[in-house]
Order: C-alpha cells, then sequence, then structure tokens
C-alpha cells in the first residue's frame, strides 16, 4: 500500500467549501418546508411535537450523511486538480449519488405524493449539490489564482533583491579595487617620485643651483596632486577602513572632518560586545553603504544646516532572529524646514537601504537634525 | 618591515641599512610573509604598511604585539588613515608611531621614529602635526598657541630637552606649560603614559581635512 498522497490547502479548502455549501443548502430547503406551510401541515395530520423534532432532526442528520457522502466522492476523484469538463462529469456523477441518497433516506419521513413529486424532488437536490460543487471549485480556483500569483510575485521580487545585492556587491568589490590601485600604486608612485626629486633639490642646492627650487614646486605640485586629488577620488571610491571594520570606517570620515566642525562616535554595548565575541559584524557592502550614507549625512548637515557638531551613534538590536544594525546621525544645525523632511542627496542611499529592507528616516532633533538608520544584517563579514 | 609595493620595500630596506645603530632582521610584502617569519624576540620593532595586498597593517600589528608585547610598532601610510591607529592604541600593549610614508623617505625622520617605537615612545609625523588644526570648541582649541605648539612636539616624539630646545625656552618652562596642558585636557598629571595620551588627545581633537 503507497502512502497517502499530499494534499495542499487549496483542494481541502474546496472540500470544505462544497460541503459547507451543501449542508447550508439543506438548511435553506428545511426552513423553505417550515414557511411554505409543511409544519402546519403535519401538526393538522396530528403529529405530536415530539415526532415533529424527530422528524426534523432525522431529515438533518440525513442531509449532513449525503453532504459527507457527497464531498468525499468529489474528494476521491480529487476535482480541484481536474481540468473543468471532467470536474462537471464527476460533481454531476456524485451529484447524482448524493441527490439518490438523499430522497431515499427524506421519503421515509415524507412520503412523496407521486413519481413526478419524487423526481423534482431528487433533480432539485442534484442541482443544489451541482451548484455547490462548482461554486466551490470556482471560488478555489480564484483563491489558488491569487496565491499562485503571490508566490511568483514574492519569487520574482526575491530574484530582483537577490541580482541587486550581486549587482552591489560587484561594484563594491570594483570601487575597492580601482581604490586599492589608486592607493597602491598611483599614490605610492607619487610619493617615491616625490622622495627622489626631494634628494635631487637638495643635490642641486649643494652645488647652489638655482634650479633646485623650481625642483621643489614640482615635488610640491606633486604632493598636492597626490593629498588632495589621487586620495580624495580614493575615498570617495570606496571608504578607507570599510575593507576591515565599520567603526574605523566611520572614524576615518570623522577624523577628515575640517576643524570647524567636531565629530564623535558612540559605539553602543551591544555593537561592542558582538565585535569583541565574533569579530566584525557586517559584510562589506553594509560596509560601505553605512559609510556612504554617513559622509552624506554630514554633508547635508553641514550645507543646508550650517552644523558644526556631529554625532553618529551606531549599535546592534540582537534581540531579534536577524541582527539589525542602528545608526544615528544627530547634528546640532538649523533642523529641518518644514513637515516634509527633504533628503537631499540621501535619496540614493535612502533607496539602497530600502534594497536591503532597512529605513532611513529623517526628524527634527533636540537641536538639528537627526537622521535614523536601520539595516537588518543578514550574515557575518564578508570579504 | 613589511612593505608590499616592491620599490618601497627597496627604498625603505635601503634607508634602514643607512645606520650601524640598528639592522634590518626581516623584510616581508604581506601579512602571512610576516607572520611567518617574524618570531616573538626576533626584533625590537616592526615597520609596518597600513594597507597590504592580503591585509590590513592595523589587525597585524595587534597581532604581532599580542605574540610579542614588547615588540614596537611603526604605521606607514600613503592614506593617512589614523583611524585605524588611533582605535589601536586602546587595546595595544606598547604605544604605537605613526609616520606617512612622505616622511618616511627623510632618513632622519625614519630612523628617530624606529627607535622612539623601540623605547615605548609614540612618535607623530611631523608634517601631519605642522598640517593639524584644533577643532572648533574642542578643549585642544582653547589652549594658548604656545600651549599648542608644545602639546604638537610632544606628539612628535620630542623630549622636554628637544622641546625647549626648539622652541627656544627653558625646559622648566616647557614643564609648566605641559603641566597646563594636562590640567586643561583633564589629562593625569604624572603617570608613564600621560605624554601619549596627549598625543591621542591632540591627534583626535585636530583636523588634518
Amino acid at each position: 500500500m503507497g502512502a497517502p498522497r499530499p494534499r495542499d490547502a487549496m483542494p481541502r479548502l474546496v472540500v470544505t467549501l462544497t460541503f459547507v455549501n451543501v449542508v447550508l443548502l439543506s438548511g435553506y430547503s428545511l426552513s423553505q418546508w417550515v414557511a411554505w406551510g409543511g409544519l402546519g401541515f403535519v401538526t393538522a395530520l396530528g403529529a405530536s411535537p415530539l415526532e415533529i423534532v424527530l422528524g426534523m432532526a432525522y431529515v438533518v442528520v440525513a442531509n449532513i450523511f449525503c453532504a459527507f457522502l457527497f464531498v468525499w466522492l468529489i474528494d476521491l476523484a480529487r476535482l480541484p486538480e481536474r481540468a473543468w469538463p471532467l470536474r462537471i462529469v464527476v460533481a454531476s456523477g456524485a451529484a447524482a449519488i448524493g441527490a439518490a441518497v438523499r430522497s431515499i433516506l427524506v421519503f421515509q419521513v415524507s412520503s412523496p405524493t407521486g413519481l413526478a413529486d419524487g423526481v423534482a424532488g431528487w433533480v432539485a437536490s442534484f442541482a443544489g449539490f451541482l451548484a455547490a460543487a462548482v461554486t466551490a471549485l470556482w471560488i478555489g480556483d480564484l483563491l489558488g489564482r491569487a496565491r499562485h500569483e503571490q508566490q511568483l510575485r514574492a519569487r520574482q521580487e526575491a530574484d530582483a533583491a537577490r541580482r541587486i545585492a550581486r549587482l552591489e556587491f560587484e561594484d563594491t568589490v570594483h570601487r575597492r579595487r580601482v581604490a586599492d590601485h589608486l592607493h597602491g600604486s598611483v599614490q605610492n608612485g607619487l610619493v617615491v617620485a616625490a622622495a627622489q626629486l626631494d634628494q635631487v633639490a637638495a643635490d642641486l642646492a649643494a652645488k647652489n643651483e638655482p634650479v633646485a627650487d623650481e625642483i621643489r614646486e614640482a615635488t610640491a605640485l606633486l604632493d598636492h596632486i597626490r593629498e588632495d586629488q589621487v586620495r580624495a577620488l580614493s575615498h570617495a571610491l570606496f571608504p578607507v577602513g570599510a575593507d576591515t571594520g565599520l567603526v574605523r570606517a566611520i572614524g576615518g570620515i570623522l577624523d577628515r572632518l575640517p576643524s570647524t566642525l567636531s565629530g564623535e562616535l558612540i559605539v553602543g554595548a551591544s555593537y561592542r560586545d558582538v565585535v569583541a565575541r565574533e569579530g566584525e559584524v557586517t559584510d562589506l557592502p553594509a560596509r560601505v553603504i553605512i559609510a556612504d550614507t554617513v559622509e552624506e549625512a554630514i554633508t547635508n548637515a553641514v550645507k543646508h544646516g550650517r552644523a558644526t557638531g556631529v554625532t553618529v551613534s551606531l549599535d546592534l538590536r540582537p534581540e531579534s532572529a536577524t541582527r539589525t544594525l542602528t545608526l544615528d546621525v544627530s547634528d546640532n544645525g538649523s533642523g529641518l524646514c518644514g513637515s516634509a523632511p527633504r533628503f537631499n542627496g540621501l535619496e540614493r542611499h535612502h533607496a539602497r537601504i530600502a534594497a536591503h529592507e532597512g529605513t532611513l528616516t529623517l526628524s527634527s532633533a533636540d537641536r538639528g537634525t537627526r537622521l535614523s538608520v536601520t539595516l537588518p544584517l543578514t550574515g557575518n563579514s564578508a570579504p | 618591515m613589511v612593505e608590499d609595493e616592491i620599490l618601497l620595500r627597496r627604498m625603505l630596506e635601503k634607508l634602514l641599512s643607512t645606520t650601524d645603530e640598528l639592522q634590518l632582521t626581516h623584510s616581508a610584502e604581506g601579512v602571512q610573509d610576516a607572520l611567518l617569519v617574524i618570531r616573538p624576540g626576533s626584533s625590537d620593532v616592526a615597520v609596518l604598511d597600513v594597507h597590504l595586498q592580503d591585509g590590513d597593517g592595523v589587525s597585524l600589528g595587534l597581532e604581532l604585539q599580542r605574540r610579542d608585547p614588547s615588540l614596537g610598532i611603526l604605521l606607514l601610510s600613503s592614506q593617512d588613515d589614523m583611524a585605524g591607529f588611533m582605535e589601536a592604541q586602546e587595546v595595544a600593549s606598547k604605544p604605537w608611531s605613526y609616520l606617512s610614508k612622505r616622511s618616511s623617505f627623510a632618513a632622519m625622520t625614519l630612523l628617530r621614529a624606529v627607535a622612539a617605537a623601540a623605547n615605548g615612545e609614540q612618535v607623530i609625523d611631523p608634517y601631519l602635526i605642522s598640517r593639524s588644526t584644533p577643532r572648533f570648541g574642542s578643549p585642544v582649541a582653547r589652549l594658548s598657541p604656545t600651549q599648542q605648539r608644545v602639546l604638537g612636539l610632544v606628539a612628535e616624539g620630542l623630549s622636554n630637552e628637544a622641546i625647549s630646545e626648539r622652541l627656544g625656552v627653558t625646559v622648566s618652562s616647557v614643564e609648566n606649560h605641559l603641566i597646563a596642558v594636562y590640567r586643561a585636557l583633564q589629562l593625569p598629571t604624572d603617570g608613564k603614559n600621560r605624554r601619549v595620551l596627549a598625543a591621542l588627545t591632540f591627534l583626535r581633537q585636530t583636523s588634518r581635512g
């Protein structure tokens, strides 16, 4: 004997709906019998109240039994999984059997006055059973289609999220590679060239050659290009320190703030504990997203809020199954104008964080503006 | 010495070989290489590039110091990644020194930094100190110009005698300035780490941006 075939929720729903439909239909026909004078008729024939109650209970039980019989037949035939023509044929057969059994049982307490009356009773039952099954199958189809579309949409969204994450990761790796090249080969090459020019300038200066000054000027230009242009380009591509840890990446941003702006980083106890226990908790794309967002928030605080101080708070909410990173960037600037906060350059960061199922909100702080970010952490540190 | 750029490694090897007072024991090109060749007790100072092809010089320095707590660390960087340097100071067993690569090619600066790192002193790149501006509203910004200058020279790793010579004042005058600085920055006025704490406070409360 084989194992029972697994059933999903939708055929069970159809079977249940069919049963409920049949029972409701039976209840309806009983009420109709009472309403059309059936009860008065049997009372006039001299039936006692107990006999009437027993008779009605018998009819109810008979109807429920027939409903069970009918749904058992359509469940046996696995109708919800069949095509509509087969459904109609099988449901009609089951309805014919169910209606016949019902007629036989009901006629035990309410004999038909003639053949036509009996056939009419059977036809009414047959039509009721068939209508109950068809309605349930139709509703089941509608719900099944809706559920299928929902599952399809969820799969498409998950697939799109995976593709975006993959693209973002590749973009981050590429940015890191270019920044490493700028930092390594280009900056180091400029350092060596400037050092060699320094040596040449020193040798020429010892011989009182006036060209030594021109060489020193060229050296200064090389230093300027390295420090102010190549380094800025490297930072813009990939935040310094992001390859090793988030605290270091944010610390680097705060360290590079101009002297007119003070910055403080507060790392929460949960974050510290988890990092001390397990190492870095954020993966590379998350670190880059957060570091870029902090940089943009500070730019906005200075540019739009004329802030002179920013406080960055970083922590973890470890209570849920998925750890969530929380970031607050508060400033002491002029605050938000109007009720609807303007994201300015943060719109892109808002979309990036939303793609990772995180949130980015702007609100008024005690003084200035507060940017709050939550970002679910999907795994331990990646490269 | 650990440096992954071959041109820089050759130049640093040459510079570190210009005096008999120190000997280059190992020259490694990356983290893995360094962890293999630098054994506890084999060297007094590790000169490390911050960014290496196969890892991070700051983490390497912490690991080497974990193995050998008496090892001095001198970081070299072309990125001025002070955040990593300052983060490491909170857990380092011995104060670290820091030079930008540009300054490391000045032989005197490099050799002095190596010697200081070996002695457990801290030297911060004089070029970076000269570019530092106190942050608006910070305690360092409230120091007098002379006190700021004395604090900057402490961060460079100069002794009180060297500072007095540099500024043309007496040693006791330098000491008085330093006591005032420690008080203003709410640092302990005695203890062997007060100069290191003062240097780190200077770095935190100044900008090189």
